[in-house]
């Protein structure tokens, strides 16, 4: 038995700061008792060993106190273990641990949750419901493992594309209301957005992972997509409580990998229809126009490390954030792609036709270089 | 790099930890001789909890609450017991909805264990008790060969192996089994429909190892009477030519299987178990080993999944595989003569 302070010490009020921590301390108690080894590193730590969700979900919160923003900031951990989405909206903060959802050993409870031919309309190749479903299977043996050859990477990432969607949809069930949103049965507006994990992080090209993000998550409107490649934002969830400084640090160097800015316009209209023209302008005088077709994937590109103003027209019935049919002009910093113009609509229809869908899906992931 | 093992041997010394998940009864003594079967320890394990808010049910402050319950913790109850009473001519009294035992009492609330089932812990090998760990388990050993596999069905069971597996990539269909079978563990290869399952059924059969299984038959596979043990993975997979080669070499010998399902936190593994006489005890098979040039290792994943190879070389840096993704890679030489590079994460050691 473990007792914290009331969780709702008044009608008003809710804490669950306490029993949170409480039930973190006995997740490590847990695994102390299951994975030889853990109570060394604990001790080693001064006891400041803490489960990688929480720390991720205090590091999301501590982030949002310094960006300040209207928009919530969003991280999400697809894991082998689970799938983890943290999200903060100035002073209130979700945090959902999803094992159902993980891409390793339960990966097969997946099918509870959807189908084969709902993971396979994510895939780029030709692959059967017989040859996914063994997959699935044989991954669950070996988490650890990797894609070697073409086709297994394409159904790693299917899977994951899935898997990412059915764990937002449950984790936007627990976001706070009155946050800031262009529809409110559309992902809400985040920025930046965090994402870590062993399929996004060990995908070969940048582009791989922004697709799989866009596509898993359905971002609207203007955000960053930040890649944590080395798992840092948990770790620097462990330190800040001994060193507040150590995270901006980290933050500023060059740690993570910004992938870019995305504009995704919220639109339903005919394929090939005009819905956004952009302008962006580098801080050395050069210009860059995109015309945005409807169905389609643009790349403006802005290098790391720069930035510059992008100007956007979108006609009517389109909302980028700044209302429906209206346009403006804010600054972007570069990333590993630049600027993305996600033309799809949102929510995103994929064409019923298998063969039409796949060659979009090649098409998509070779615009953003990932092919 | 540690490397992942898996272990294949013709003769080894198998020490099995056999461990209770919560306190009990140890049930044999240091040196008995034990068989697969055997109970080694038992306890008993409520599934269930029932919180009783008596400050609640009797509309009184916890403070009074805690002076009109009349349980104790560790108290075992009968369903109906009274726990609590209230005050006054017409008394509510409060009862125990179930049988059980109390866990916890205090602030007014009286948390109840119930709905007790009995573990027992099977030994799991046939050996000798080397050690007893008190109120947990035991430690068991034996000589022998060991061939371990990826899936089973939880099951326990020791037989004379019959080998119906001409080759590693035969497939095990109805019309194979016979009542000659009846008491064997049969070595066989893929099982693809539901029909061979039940057929080894209705023949008694007291286990199969099997190369791979249909995953859609699993479900099967879990509810069949007989412990069912799958080397290689799910699909149509054949036998790795090292398990096949040690399993193969040993029929109508005298074998256990024990198809427990794997855990990734103790690490244990389905296992087959080829008890041998020994005038001594032979090596214990390593726990921890390293990639290195020569080792023997398994590949896990497509390409040449469940293919047998030696490592030839270990790539420095990160290698550019097929799929594009970059990883530490080794180049292996499997045992049709072909070198192959394959990701070190995607291989295990077989030894």
């Amino acid at each position: 038995m473990h007792f914290s302070p009331n969780i709702r010490p008044s009608l008003e009020t809710e804490d669950t700061d306490p029993a949170e921590r409480e039930l973190a301390r006995m997740i490590i108690n847990i695994r102390k008792r299951q994975i030889k080894g853990v109570d060394l590193l604990d001790l080693w730590s001064g006891g400041h060993m803490l489960p990688t969700a929480y720390a991720t979900g205090r590091m999301v919160r501590f982030l949002s106190k310094i960006y300040g923003s209207q928009k919530g900031i969003l991280s999400v951990d697809v894991g082998a273990s689970a799938t983890t989405i943290a999200a903060a909206f100035r002073n209130k903060s979700t945090l959902k641990v999803l094992p159902q959802f993980g891409l390793g050993e339960n990966l097969v409870g997946l099918l509870n949750y959807t189908t084969l031919e709902n993971i396979l309309k994510w895939c780029s190749l030709d692959i059967t419901s017989g040859v996914l479903l063994d997959y699935l299977h044989q991954k669950s043996l070996y988490p650890s493992s990797i894609a070697a050859t073409k086709e297994d990477l394409a159904i790693s990432q299917a899977i994951a594309r899935q898997t990412l969607s059915l764990a937002m949809q449950s984790a936007s069930k627990d976001f706070p209301r009155n946050i800031a949103t262009i529809k409110p049965n559309l992902t809400p507006l985040f920025d930046p957005i965090l994402a870590s994990g062993s399929t996004l992080s060990s995908a070969s090209k940048p582009g791989l992972s922004l697709l799989l993000l866009l596509d898993g998550l359905q971002p609207v409107g203007i955000t960053t997509v930040i890649l944590d490649q080395n798992n840092l934002l948990p770790l620097l969830g462990v330190a800040a409580s001994q060193n507040n400084l150590l995270p901006v640090q980290v933050l500023e160097s060059g740690a993570f990998l910004s992938v870019g800015s995305v504009v995704a316009p919220v639109v339903s209209a005919k394929y090939g229809t005009s819905i956004l023209k952009a302008k962006l302008n580098y801080e050395n005088g050069a210009e860059a126009n995109v015309d945005l077709k409807f169905g389609t994937i643009e790349v403006l590109p802005l290098a790391n490390g720069e930035s510059g103003r992008l100007t956007i027209q979108v006609p009517r019935g389109v909302d980028v954030g700044f209302g429906v049919g209206r346009g403006g002009s804010i600054p972007v910093s570069g990333g590993a792609l630049g600027v993305v113009f996600d033309g799809r609509g949102r929510p995103l229809d994929l064409p019923t036709d298998p063969v039409r869908r796949r060659e979009l899906i090649k098409k998509w992931t070779w615009t953003l270089g990932g092919a | 790099m540690l490397a992942p093992i898996h272990h294949i041997l013709g003769l080894t010394s198998i020490v099995r930890e056999r461990v209770l998940p919560i306190s009990g009864n140890v049930t044999v003594r240091l040196q008995q001789k034990v068989s697969a079967n055997d109970i080694v320890a038992e306890t008993k394990w409520a599934r269930e909890h029932v919180l009783l808010d008596i400050a609640r049910l009797l509309n009184v402050s916890p403070h009074v609450a805690e002076r009109l319950v009349t349980c104790k913790v560790n108290d075992q109850l009968q369903a109906d017991a009274e726990i609590a009473k209230g005050k006054g001519l017409f008394a509510k009294s409060i009862k125990t909805p179930r049988a059980g035992h109390v866990v916890a009492v205090g602030g007014g609330q009286v948390l109840m264990a119930v709905g007790e089932t009995k573990i027992e812990l099977r030994a799991g090998i046939p050996g000798t008790i080397i050690q007893i760990l008190p109120s947990k388990g035991v430690v068991i050993q034996t000589s022998g060969g060991l061939i371990q596999g990826v899936w089973g069905n939880g099951r326990i069971a020791s037989g004379s192996l019959v080998n119906l597996a001409d080759t590693p990539d035969a497939v095990l269909t109805p019309t194979r089994l016979d009542v000659s079978l009846r008491g064997s563990i049969i070595l066989a290869g893929m099982i693809k429909d539901i029909e061979t399952l039940e057929a080894a059924t209705e023949l008694s059969v007291r286990g199969l190892i099997v190369s791979s299984i249909y995953p859609s038959l699993l479900s099967k596979a879990r509810e069949m009477n007989y412990p069912i043990l799958v080397t290689d993975g799910f699909g149509s997979l054949p036998m790795n030519s090292a398990a096949y080669k040690l399993l193969s070499t040993n029929a109508k010998r005298d074998v256990t299987i024990n198809a427990e399902v794997y855990d990734r936190y103790t690490g244990a593994k389905p296992e087959v178990i080829i008890p041998l006489p020994t005038s001594t005890d032979p090596l214990t098979p390593n726990e921890t080993e390293e990639f290195m040039i020569g080792s023997q290792i398994r590949m896990r994943r497509p390409p040449f999944m469940g293919m047998i190879g030696s490592i030839t070389t270990i790539k420095h840096g990160l290698t550019t595989l097929p799929s594009g993704l970059q990883a530490q890679s080794a180049e292996v030489k499997l045992e049709n003569g072909e070198t192959v590079i394959a990701p070190l994460v995607n291989l295990e050691v077989v030894g």
